[in-house]
């Protein structure tokens, strides 16, 4: 149920596009059904995992690779399902009223649905690789949702850019989870994660983590990878509310979240996430104060939300494992509003500049009310969760030792007040402001773009006001996820109030703080662009120069080793062999130990004489006549020495090929020029020769080595006894040729033939083109003749 | 004798078939090339079929110089896969591009014959012979083209680096037989076995041998350093040529590898496993960062081939069962991923001419969507994304180097991977996003529709029905180690 | 002697590596045909060398007294040398037929596959008469 639950989204995407056709403009509200249906089935698991329990499900899969299709059902994976189906189902109407009469409404959401299976997926996944396809298959839907709009240059950039970060940290998510698999000796998360000291007391936990923690930083967008996440924003805006706030982008929370128990609770751990996560935090906070693009504001603060939710992660114990839960939830809620919001505003005026936006309360009350609550929630105002959340993260920053204790909090108080300042530029600043002219005249987005806001804000309050139940159902099995621990013993409890204490202080500082910077903003927003300017790097530059330099790597790596010139590539083989086997002659040691002078008698110094003679004259003569009387010469040297040395039979086939390569010499000889007319230079003949001595001095000293041991001679001394006995053959050559070892020589046989064959077209292949281009390029052909190098034979 | 043959038969039955061609070829009045064309097609067919039905148990033939196992058939049938799809290929493309020579399909046959023969050699000398067979039929076939200087200037480039490579291999195994007296597989497993038994270092005249066999093998697989034959072959040779280079001869030769590092030198792995290791690293970072700066697409095609030759052969490096699984189930959804991709490049004509840059593809989308939604597919699956077969491919092969502790192979193959992943992902981008360049000729083709459509399913349901393939890999690889353990 | 032979073997190795590392295809071809001799030297000596015993079985024994040669690598090297040839043919006519159409034997010429990159300097070694002809600018004789 639970896998038909995940493909349902598949299915459905795929039938999207006819749906479409068939259905029309109300598409939207029929395809909505499944996410509203899948809402239900995970919400009834509710009590379930409230109650302690899971639930997991498997089947098998890849054979022989320990990959199952499994999912695992427990309170995290529980919260995240619920908040991709229902929140789902929200965009899916809005886009039916964003996306009203486009053209491809069809196709979008045939990549909406899917990422939504994919993200289910990955919630849901128990096995690492199943995990692993999920994970990059949401890379690959949003590199298409945000590409959506092609034509644009910069989001054709950006989708390629946002598929490379996340698709790369992706793989070094895959290299971790393999380790991780590797040392826990399965492949289920559920199994690697109940056995925390296998993973932390291994050699590779430091390599494992960090290629994990790889992974889940660039997607979750944590600093300094941020910078795909408000290029991103290119993407039509439920996309924007959707992949890139409430959903997608925190598949990397989830992943720390998921890894907590079995990869947490080290030093390494614990200071990657809260510096990473902390840094985030205020990098995404600051630069969102330098936006006036109600959607880059908003990209700007989700990176601070993913840093904070990551920072939480790291800082562990009851507190903040329980802001985690409750930030997740409230995040999801105003972020995923807003953005609807900032989209509708966008589709009611055409424009999204803060700047240029005011006054749009009249024209747009229902946007303008439900804007109000989810900015309130966003700024966490009693009573909506938001508020607890920010309490109990305050709670956790107090609870951590000494030095860290300040640093830490002063920079959730001052990441938080960013939060409030943004708030006021979304929610506040482009209805109250004075009243100012818009590319359209402002009107209200239809119902089924204000249907999702307005839930997801009264979503904010409910839960604020009924904590008890959201610490039963959300907290505590969240908090049961991260730590490992029963749902029973958590201490998940909330309050509303609880007295002026430490948290409350911080919280009105926080608030007060907000409002001097929402107040300032315009000086604040001149300010940081100045800084900024003053840097003039960032790491979205950072990618193009890698990139860059990446691309010259490329050409430099393809230019030395790919010149174009036979030489080197013959040169690069040799040198290659040479310093392998004089490396090896050295490693390994086995220079040959003794050298004994034979006794040689006066025909082998003959043919030895003729050997060397002819071979060290065809290498120097530049006569080709020369030369190739010269490989005549040691070719019948080496028949003579196969005649001394008892081979006759390979001394007379030697002889016969000689003498058929010297006339075929010949032949070709005869019609290229006589004389050598291309040289190589002194220094490149010197180094030649220095390449060749080594080739020929290793291949001796193997050789010399190889000769000095004892030769195992059973099989020869089989073919001796058994030629006559087996074979009737008294040639004992002849014998294993033909019966011994027929099959290579029928191979041989074929070998020749095929070399007959290829030389008779290619020289039919070359008369041919020569006779038909005599007969029509008279004139060009003789110009031709003429200025190459030995004229034409 | 007659159960010897009964052994060889498929490789008989094709030998026959391409010596009945090129008679047929040779008498026949007329242009005969359309005709010996499509009969070379059904002969590679009928051979897979006779491939098929050869029991797997391991026999040997002809006095131990021929082995048929359960690893042998499996790559046999990847390899015909590859030639009739090849050969298919060519049907059109010769007519259209003025080829027509009936030696072009018989030299293919050879060269299929000579890869069987290949795969199957159980002494080294056999395997010398098939490799002969092999290239001398490749070296001829890279230099048919009309466009003379090119085809005749790679076909010239790649037969010399070819000769030497054969060379080396040639002076490789001397340097064996003269340290085992022997260049019988099983023979030489039992030395070395015995010989690590008694405790004796292996000598160098071994180790250098061992090491140029594997210098010649790859060469032939096209691993850094000796791939740079690849770019130009790639580009100077006919479209179909290309094709078939960079699937058959590559799995023939990568089979071979396995065979005889995992079986003759077993005892050797820790001298040869250094090499794969090095020729694996090299492969898979120049592959990936070579391509990068391609713009033709039949050389980015070679670059990357280089890289999957790199990753195939993390497979071997593990020298494990598990990795010569992985090392199986590669080659074998590479086979797919790349005939479809060639069948894509075909298809790219404009005017009635081919064209090759990568920027041609511009906008294909929209003017032949499904085409673009193949070569989406493919590419997709070669940069390794999930849940596309490729991603697969790449994961068995890691696993296997996981296990066996090669975590610095597994990391710098994932890292390469990444930037292996930009340039694919750039000819899906450039697909998708960009406007439209001027649209390729119609129609295509029945037959290219159809190859098209083939591999693109099965890359793309690969991971809803992986056992074909896996089990038929798992039981090749289980029939390798069975005979060298 | 099988030391001297590997002596010999590594000489006529070094002149091979040295003529194939050459600009003039044809002393390519001749530096491939030395090679393949002294691969087949390479075999010969590793299967040791023993003068006046030809393996053959004289009449009426079934197997012969005594030392004589190893044949084993007399097989090997008779399919050696034939392929050998065969390559070597096929070698030359390919060279033929690339004079014919590229009217140059200078592989450092032979750069159409890979035209040169921006800037590119001949290699180092390269002296004489610079390639004949650039190929790029040949007329297309073949067509």
């Amino acid at each position: 149920m639970m896998s038909s639950a995940v493909i349902s989204g598949f299915v459905l995407g795929a039938l999207a596009p006819w749906l479409t056709r068939a259905v029309g403009a109300r598409v939207h509200w029929l395809l909505a059904v499944l996410p509203a249906a899948l809402f239900a089935y995970f919400a009834q698991f509710l009590p379930v995992i409230a109650a302690g329990e899971s639930v997991r499900v498997a089947s098998e899969w890849v054979p022989g690779l320990d990959v199952a299709l499994s999912f695992y059902l427990d309170g995290l994976s529980l919260i995240f399902a619920l908040l991709i189906t229902g929140i789902g189902t929200f965009i899916v109407l809005y886009t039916g009223g964003y996306l009203h009469g486009h053209q491809q409404l069809g196709r979008f959401f045939l990549y909406l649905l899917s990422f939504m299976g994919s993200m289910l997926g990955l919630v849901l996944a128990d096995n690492v690789i199943t995990l692993f396809v999920f994970w990059e298959l949401t890379s690959i839907t949003s590199f298409l949702l945000i590409g959506f709009n092609h034509t644009a240059p910069r989001s054709r950039r950006a989708a390629l850019q946002a598929l490379v970060v996340t698709g790369g940290g992706g793989l070094a998510l895959l290299a971790g989870l393999l380790i991780m698999a590797s040392v826990a000796g399965t492949s289920e998360l559920s199994e690697i994660l109940s056995n925390p000291e296998v993973l932390t007391s291994s050699a590779l936990y430091v390599p494992m983590t960090i290629l994990v923690l790889l992974g889940a930083f660039s997607k979750s967008a944590q600093f300094p990878l941020h910078f795909w996440l408000p290029n991103a924003m290119e993407a039509p805006t439920p996309v924007s509310a959707y992949l890139h706030s409430s959903t997608m982008v925190k598949a990397g929370v989830y992943l720390l979240a998921r890894m907590s128990p079995g990869l947490g609770g080290t030093e390494l751990w614990f200071y990657a996430l809260v510096i990473f996560g902390a840094a985030t935090m205020l990098v995404g906070g600051f630069l969102a104060m330098r936006q006036s693009d109600l959607k880059l504001v908003l990209a700007y603060t989700t990176v601070a939300a993913l840093g904070t939710l990551t920072m939480l992660i790291g800082l562990g114990g009851e507190y903040a494992f329980k802001a985690m839960a409750l930030f997740l939830i409230t995040h999801a809620f105003y972020k995923g509003g807003l953005f609807m919001v900032a989209g509708s505003i966008d589709h009611g005026t055409g424009t999204r500049d803060a700047l240029s936006l005011g006054g749009l309360a009249r024209p747009m009350p229902a946007t303008f009310a439900v804007a109000v609550l989810l900015g309130l929630s966003m700024a966490g105002i009693v009573p909506f969760v938001g508020f607890i959340a920010k309490e109990v993260m305050y709670e956790a920053t107090l609870h951590i030792g000494a030095t860290a204790l300040i640093l830490v909090t002063a920079a959730a108080v001052l990441g938080n007040a960013f939060n409030v300042v943004a708030a006021g530029i979304v929610g506040l600043r482009p209805f109250l402001s004075a009243h100012k002219p818009t590319p359209h005249h402002p009107h209200e987005a239809p119902p089924s773009m204000l249907i999702g806001p307005i839930v997801l804000a009264a979503l904010g309050v409910i839960c604020g006001v009924g904590f008890p139940l959201t610490s039963e159902f959300v907290a505590a099995p969240v908090m049961a996820s991260l730590n490992g621990l029963p749902v029973a013993e958590q201490a998940a409890g909330l309050y509303l109030w609880h007295g002026i204490k430490p948290p409350l202080i911080l919280s009105i500082v926080t608030l007060a703080l907000g409002a001097l910077g929402f107040a300032f903003w315009p000086q604040m927003r001149a300010g940081i662009a100045a800084i900024l300017k003053a840097i003039g790097w960032g790491p979205d530059r950072g990618y193009d120069q890698a990139v860059s330099g990446l691309e010259r790597l490329a050409y430099a790596a393809t230019r030395v080793q790919q010149t174009g010139y036979l030489r080197h590539y013959l040169m690069a083989t040799f040198v290659v062999v040479a310093a392998f086997m004089l490396a090896t002659l050295f490693a390994v040691g086995g220079l040959p130990t003794q050298f004994r002078v034979p006794t040689v008698y006066l025909t082998e110094v003959i043919a030895l004489a003729l050997l060397i003679g002819g071979a060290v004259v065809a290498t120097i003569v530049y006569s080709r006549v020369a030369a190739v009387a010269a490989i005549g010469v040691v070719g019948y040297a080496v028949a003579l020495l196969f005649l001394v040395f008892s081979a006759p039979d390979l001394a007379f086939t030697q002889f016969m090929v000689e003498t058929l390569t010297v006339v075929i010499l010949v032949l070709v000889l005869m019609r290229v020029p006589l004389e050598v007319s291309a040289f190589r230079a002194r220094a490149g003949r010197l180094r030649d020769a220095a390449i060749a001595i080594a080739v020929g001095a290793s291949i001796s000293l193997v050789l010399l080595t190889t000769v000095q041991g004892p030769l195992d001679l059973r099989l020869s001394e089989y073919f001796i006894e058994n030629s006559v006995p087996l074979a009737h053959g008294h040639n004992i050559v002849n014998v294993i040729l033909v019966d011994f070892r027929a099959l290579d020589t029928l191979g041989e046989i074929f070998v020749v033939t095929i070399a007959g064959l290829s030389c008779f077209g290619l020289v039919r292949l070359a008369l041919s083109r020569r006779k038909a281009a005599r007969a029509q390029l008279q004139p060009a052909h003789r110009t031709a003749a003429a200025e190459s190098p030995g004229g034409d034979a | 004798m007659t159960y010897d043959l009964a052994t060889i038969a498929p490789e008989l039955f094709l030998l026959v078939s391409a010596m009945a061609l090129l008679m047929l070829g040779a008498f026949r009045q007329g242009n005969p090339t359309g005709l010996v064309l499509s009969l070379a097609t059904v002969a590679t067919v009928i051979t897979f079929v006779l491939v098929w039905l050869q029991p797997t148990a391991r026999e040997l033939a002809f006095g131990g110089l021929f082995v048929r196992d359960g690893f042998g058939n499996f790559m046999k049938g990847l390899i015909l896969v590859g030639s009739s799809v090849s050969l298919i290929m060519a049907w059109r493309f010769i007519e259209r591009e003025n080829m027509s020579r009936f030696e072009f399909p018989v030299l293919m046959l050879f060269a299929t014959v000579g890869m069987m023969m290949m795969v199957s050699a159980n002494d080294l000398i056999s395997l010398y012979i098939g490799l002969e067979l092999q290239s001398l039929s490749l070296y001829v076939i890279a230099a048919f083209r009309r466009d003379t200087l090119r085809s005749t200037e790679s076909g010239l480039k790649y037969f010399v680096l070819g000769a030497l490579s054969s060379g080396m291999l040639l002076y490789g195994s001397s340097l064996v037989y003269g340290f085992a007296g022997t260049t019988n597989f099983n023979t030489l497993a039992e030395i070395l076995q015995q010989a690590a038994q008694a405790g004796e270092a292996p000598s160098i005249g071994l180790i250098v041998g061992v090491v140029f066999v594997m210098a010649g093998l790859a060469f032939k697989v096209g691993g850094v350093p000796f791939h740079m034959w690849t770019p130009d072959v790639y580009e100077g040779a006919p479209t179909p040529v290309t094709a078939f280079f960079a699937s058959a001869p590559k799995i023939a030769a990568m089979a071979l590898f396995a065979r005889v590092l995992m079986g003759p030198f077993a005892e050797l792995v820790a001298q040869w496993q250094q090499v794969v290791v090095a020729i694996s690293l090299l492969s898979m970072v120049l592959g990936a960062l070579a391509a990068i700066s391609q713009t033709n697409i039949k050389r980015l095609m070679a670059y990357s081939s280089i890289g999957h030759v790199g990753y195939a052969l993390i497979g071997l490096a593990a020298g494990t069962e598990a990795g010569v699984r992985g090392l199986a189930v590669y080659m074998a959804i590479y086979l797919f991923m790349n005939l479809g991709t060639f069948a894509v490049i075909l298809c790219m004509r404009q005017k009635d001419r081919m064209v090759e840059n990568i920027d041609d593809l511009r906008g294909l989308s929209r003017t032949h969507p499904l085409m673009a939604l193949a070569m989406g597919i493919f590419m997709f699956s070669m940069a390794g994304i999930p849940p596309l077969a490729g991603f697969f491919s790449k994961l068995y092969v890691f696993l296997a180097a996981i296990e066996a502790q090669l975590y610095t192979l597994a990391v710098v193959g994932v890292l390469s991977s990444v930037v292996g992943a930009f340039y694919y992902l750039r000819i899906v981008k450039l697909m998708y996003f960009d406007e439209p360049a001027e649209s390729f000729d119609q129609p295509f083709g029945r037959e290219m529709s159809l190859i098209m459509g083939a591999a693109g399913a099965i890359t793309l349901l690969f991971f809803v029905f992986p056992s074909p393939i896996v089990s038929g890999a798992e039981a090749a690889a289980a029939s390798l180690l069975a005979a060298a353990g | 002697m099988e030391s001297i032979l590997a002596i010999a073997v590594g000489i006529l190795v070094a002149c091979a590596v040295f003529l194939i590392l050459a600009r003039d295809l044809i002393r390519i071809m001749l530096g491939v045909s030395i090679l393949s001799n002294a691969a087949n030297l390479l075999i010969f000596t590793s299967g040791r060398v023993t003068r006046d015993a030809p393996p053959i079985v004289p009449e009426n024994v079934a197997v012969p007294e005594g030392v004589i040669a190893n044949p084993l690598p007399q097989a090997l090297i008779l399919t050696a040398i034939v392929i050998g040839f065969s390559l070597l043919a096929f070698a030359l006519v390919l060279s033929y037929r690339a004079f014919a159409t590229m009217r140059t034997v200078d592989v450092d010429a032979m750069r159409l596959a890979e035209p040169p990159y921006p800037g590119q300097q001949v290699p180092s070694g390269a002296a004489g008469r610079q390639a004949d002809r650039d190929p790029a600018r040949l007329p297309e004789v073949a067509e």
